[in-house]
């Protein structure tokens, strides 16, 4: 069981010695459903702590498991989807009077149990607590509802004061460079794909949440707006006291904005660390892989080197270790154990046996954008 | 790689069976081979899809009992006579008698065997010309566009705007057709004109793709693009909207029938129904009501046979839906979800 | 603007041109009224005395408004501009009455039956539809498809007729034919109005069999297609009401693909009205339709169709120019494909 040991938090300023803030934690997770074939685990057991106002970045391809994750944070698994374990959320001890904007009453605990919350409790953690932003803004609106009016439903169903939040609505499309005025009165299908998954950022934001989930946000943009999206991002987190955990497939897209990276294959996480020691660095041969096979403008095509294999079918999920039939380090004791996250260095952790030698075998170098550190 | 190491990949996949197969590389294969292969996608799997389906299976049993009784029943059922029984006899009382007389003796069982051609015949004569008019303007109309799009969905629109039911009633006065076949095709006009105006939407939103644009500049002929490519694609839809039509159709006939509009001539099910009405007064007689009821059910159960079916047809054309139920098929299409 | 004036020019073009093809219909077939009117006239003057063959020719006209030496086209073009001009409809030969008289004191009936029961049959086959949508797969869901598949596989006058023979006839709950109580004096009083209802009760239960199943089953698919698209996550995610989630999120999306096809279908379902009347004795615009087609009687039937025709003309007018009003993804509706 491996739980995160106290170390830095991801923010520049944080004290050295100061023990690490945890907002949530995650706790054996799982997700499963049921098929024709046989049941599906789709989430496997798995454990993360995501610190306060850090920008955690989940990596993995497409089918890892990591949209499940995002919903586990929420109790937002769909049907039919089951979801086990543990998910808790630590409400802010420093925070002074309470922070309640709605209905949610974090007041006397000091920790939440999501998943056990009834419905009525749910619905009001949810958005006030902890918000998420999916895929696809093209399709997240009414498309019969004017913009503003999302906005005032979400504000009435949790019994927030409506010019309140309006104020700081307009604060917040200030911050993402949206037009108030304009987009308020517009329909969704009036505004053009940036703009639309910004104003679900702001949408998501309304009541000032804690964390903020963001499952794949610029995977439907074009490059230029994925761009100035996660420039924003910094900025929401600095000036919203934010925790933003962020899903995507493209890991170099994160090298730059995210302070730790959690990287996720077959349902599982494979390695969990501090940006710049993973990216410079990594231990899993998994996530070496992965970074070895990023395109670059400068290299050939005939140089680029997709990880051999195919990606694991949730209900055959290989035995052991679920990268070895894929890895250029494996051995037969692959095959028999399964390795949990183990910590390779002080903010780095992989679950593998063989770190050593997939560091020595598997080589990458990161182009120069990468590793500029432009904070 | 010499063209002629590429292999087909031999399963049927959900694009061969009523896609225009775009997704498969041609190859050379023997006609047996072919044949083979094109039985089984387009008879043996949707025969088995649609055997797994409560819907078509019920239906289609409904749909096989009215043919056969339209067809072998004829020859195996003896034409009713009079005086075979007592008169107004109840049915279910004598087995050999099943559903009872009529006025004037007349096995009902009987006449609602041999009634079943002329429906059968009206059915069929409404969906050929229904389906066919609907195609022929719908279709062209849609790919076309400009002038002849204009010109005949102006000819569909009168139609449309005549209230089907009092034109037919009009035209049923003026013309008193005898002939099923005709009476069908009179009473296909209330239908088509809806059947065109859908068929000319999802023309529409074809047209548009690029297969069709290819074979435009490719130099394929209108006839040929429509027969080929669209078609196949729309198929599903022309079956299920017109058994539609055809049930549609059966039972306006019938209600003309029962209101005496349409002349009598062969006996069908609507016919029995207008003399029960007129000459047994089963309406206001309860003892009586068994002769108007009986044509009723089989008429109800027809349209429901019809109904269930292609509603069922749904799922056959669906791949999605086949392929979260399927057992068999690639494990691929069974996450779906993920 | 200019969309709107060409829509409304196209269905006042398409309504002349569907009755101009009835009038050259009734003037072109061998069994024309003129030629029953005429055989009519000299039998019975046969019997008193000479046959004034001219003389009958001109009482033909008279009674049935039909110039035979008048080509077609212009004997369309009086008739019509009759209607417009002077409101002159004709008069018909069963009844001796203009037929303007005659169905404007039928048409409120007509209209009565028509509206509540296609009003109340369609609001409950869209309410059934989302409610088998939000119950889905479980027994609720089931069973109202097994409901609704059996409503629809019945014709409308079976509804009607076992209706009248078995709660009329039989039992005896309602009255067997007509509009109103002979017995009660007509007016706003209370007998009479509820005599209205009384009558009306049943073909307005047939009726409303008849629009019932129409949008359930495509309420239900759509309404399925909504439940599981992202916005309605966002919602429920969102903490929105399960209340105005089945309101505004789906219902008022799901209805959309179907709107044009329930206006439209209230102009048809208005033509089935002939054969309920009929059944039920209703002397409404379908009942006079029937009457007149069975006997020849040609201004009635020209006259009954231009009301049935209108109201067809209207409903899909009223669809193509509403659209835009309820989907604001719709443009004003000048490149939208009308069905």
């Amino acid at each position: 069981m491996a739980i995160d040991q106290p170390g830095t938090t991801g923010t520049p300023d944080a004290d050295e010695d100061e023990p690490d803030d945890i907002v949530m934690s995650v706790r054996d997770a799982r997700v499963s459903f049921d098929m024709a074939r046989g049941q599906a685990w789709v989430l496997n057991d798995v454990d993360l702590d995501v610190r306060r106002n850090e920008i955690l970045a989940v990596v993995g391809e497409s089918g890892s498991g990591k949209s499940m994750f995002a919903s586990a944070l929420l109790d937002a698994v769909e049907d039919p989807g089951v979801l086990g374990g543990d998910v808790t959320y630590y409400p802010d001890e420093t925070a002074g009077e309470s922070q309640t904007i709605g209905s949610f009453d974090d007041g006397l605990d000091d920790s939440v149990d999501v998943l056990n919350l009834d419905p009525d409790e749910l619905q009001a953690f949810r958005w006030e607590k902890v918000s998420m932003v999916f895929q696809g803004a093209m399709n997240s609106f009414n498309p019969t509802m004017k913009i503003k009016d999302h906005f005032h439903e979400t504000i009435q169903a949790h019994n927030a004061v409506l010019e309140e939040r309006m104020d700081h609505v307009r604060t917040l499309f200030e911050a993402l460079y949206i037009d108030f005025d304009r987009v308020m009165t517009s329909y969704p299908h009036e505004l053009s794909g940036g703009i639309k998954q910004r104003t679900l950022i702001a949408l998501a934001l309304v009541l000032e949440p804690e964390v903020l989930v963001m499952d794949e946000p610029t995977a439907a943009l074009d490059l230029l707006m994925q761009r100035s999206i996660i420039s924003m991002l910094r900025n929401l987190r600095d000036e919203f006291d934010l925790t933003i955990v962020f899903i995507t497939h493209d890991l170099p897209l994160v090298g730059g904005l995210a302070d730790r990276i959690a990287v996720m294959y077959a349902f599982e996480f494979v390695e969990v660390g501090a940006t710049r020691d993973l990216m410079k660095n990594a231990a899993h041969p998994y996530t070496r892989s992965l970074l070895r096979s990023v395109p670059s403008i400068t290299s050939d095509v005939d140089e680029m080197e997709p990880i051999e294999g195919a990606r694991p079918d949730p209900v055959n999920i290989p035995t052991g270790c679920s990268f070895h039939p894929r890895c250029p380090v494996s051995d037969d004791r692959c095959e028999i154990e399964d390795p949990e996250l183990a910590a390779v260095e002080d903010d780095l952790q992989a679950a593998c046996f063989y770190t050593d030698q997939s560091r020595e075998k598997i080589d990458y170098t990161l182009e120069e954008e990468h590793t500029e550190d432009d904070r | 790689m010499h063209r002629d190491d590429l292999e087909t990949d031999g399963g049927v996949t959900q694009e061969s069976i009523f896609g225009t197969g775009e997704d498969e590389r041609r190859s050379r294969s023997s006609p047996k081979e072919r044949f083979g292969r094109g039985f089984d996608s387009y008879v043996r799997t949707p025969f088995r899809i649609a055997w797994n389906d409560w819907r078509t299976r019920i239906g289609g049993i409904g749909i096989v009992i009215y043919l056969l009784m339209g067809t072998v029943g004829v020859v195996l059922v003896p034409a009713p006579t009079l005086n075979e029984g007592p008169r107004y006899l109840q049915p279910f009382q004598d087995w050999t008698i099943p559903f009872g007389t009529d006025n004037l003796g007349r096995g009902i069982f009987k006449q609602l065997v041999h009634a079943t051609p002329a429906m059968l015949k009206m059915a069929l004569a409404g969906l050929v010309f229904a389906v066919g008019v609907a195609i022929l303007f719908g279709m062209i109309a849609g790919y076309k566009g400009g002038l002849i799009d204009t010109v005949l969905m102006t000819i569909t629109d009168i139609f449309f705007v005549l209230p089907g039911l009092p034109l037919i009633i009009v035209l049923s006065a003026i013309f008193t057709p005898r002939d099923p076949f005709i009476v069908g095709a009179i009473l296909s006009i209330s239908v088509w004109p809806r059947l065109a105006r859908e068929l000319r939407s999802q023309v529409l939103s074809l047209r548009t793709e690029d297969y069709v644009e290819a074979s435009r500049s490719m130099g394929l002929s209108t006839p040929t693009i429509i027969g080929q490519e669209l078609m196949p694609k729309l198929a599903p839809y022309i079956l299920i909207r017109g058994s539609g039509s055809a049930v549609r159709i059966i039972r306006d006939s019938v209600a003309l029938y029962f209101l005496g509009i349409l002349p009598f001539s062969t006996n069908n099910w609507g016919v029995m129904m207008q003399f029960a009405y007129s000459q047994g007064n089963a309406i206001s007689t309860p003892s009586h009501l068994y002769w108007l009821i009986v044509p009723l059910v089989a008429l109800a159960g027809m349209g429901f046979s019809l109904i269930l079916f292609s509603q069922g047809l749904d799922r056959v054309f669906n791949p999605r839906l086949r392929a979260r139920n399927t057992e068999h098929g690639s494990d691929e299409e069974g996450t779906g979800v993920m | 603007m200019r969309y709107y004036v060409r829509r409304i020019a196209q269905s006042v073009f398409t309504l002349l041109s569907g009755l101009f093809l009835t009038y050259a219909l009734y003037r072109l077939i061998p069994g024309s009224p003129l030629k029953a009117i005429m055989a009519d006239l000299i039998a019975q003057q046969s019997r008193s005395g000479t046959v004034d063959t001219e003389q009958v020719a001109e009482m033909a006209e008279q009674m049935t408004g039909i110039n035979p030496d008048e080509p077609i086209i212009v004997g369309f073009f009086n008739y019509v501009s009759g209607i417009v001009l002077r409101g002159d409809f004709g008069t018909s030969i069963l009844y001796q009455d203009p037929v303007f008289d005659i169905l404007f004191r039928a048409m409120p009936w007509s209209i009565f039956l028509s509206v509540y029961g296609i009003m109340l049959g369609f609001t409950a086959s869209i309410l059934v539809g989302v409610l088998m949508a939000w119950h889905e797969g479980s027994k609720l869901d089931s069973g109202l498809t097994v409901l609704v598949l059996s409503v629809n596989a019945i014709p409308y006058y079976v509804g009607a007729i076992v209706f009248l023979s078995v709660l009329a006839f039989q039992w005896g709950l309602f009255p067997t034919g007509g509009r109103a109580p002979r017995a009660v004096e007509p007016g706003f009083n209370l007998a009479f109005m509820g005599g209205i209802l009384y009558h009306g009760a049943l073909p307005i239960l047939s009726t409303f069999l008849l629009g019932f199943g129409a949008a359930s089953l495509g309420m239900r698919a759509n309404t399925v297609r909504i439940v599981g698209s992202d916005y309605l996550r966002s919602a429920r995610l969102r903490g929105v009401s399960t209340n105005r989630i089945l309101t505004r999120y789906l219902t008022r999306n799901a209805i959309l693909p179907l709107y044009t096809g329930l206006v439209v279908g209230i102009g048809a379902l208005f033509a089935s009205n002939v054969i309920t009347e009929q059944i039920f004795q209703y002397q409404g615009a379908g009942w006079f339709l029937f009457e007149s087609a069975t006997n020849q009687d040609y201004p009635l039937v020209m006259g009954s169709f231009i009301f049935f025709g209108t109201v067809t003309v209207l409903g899909i007018l009223i669809a193509d120019l509403t659209y835009g009003l309820i989907d604001p993804r719709a443009e004003s509706g000048s490149t939208r494909d009308t069905f």
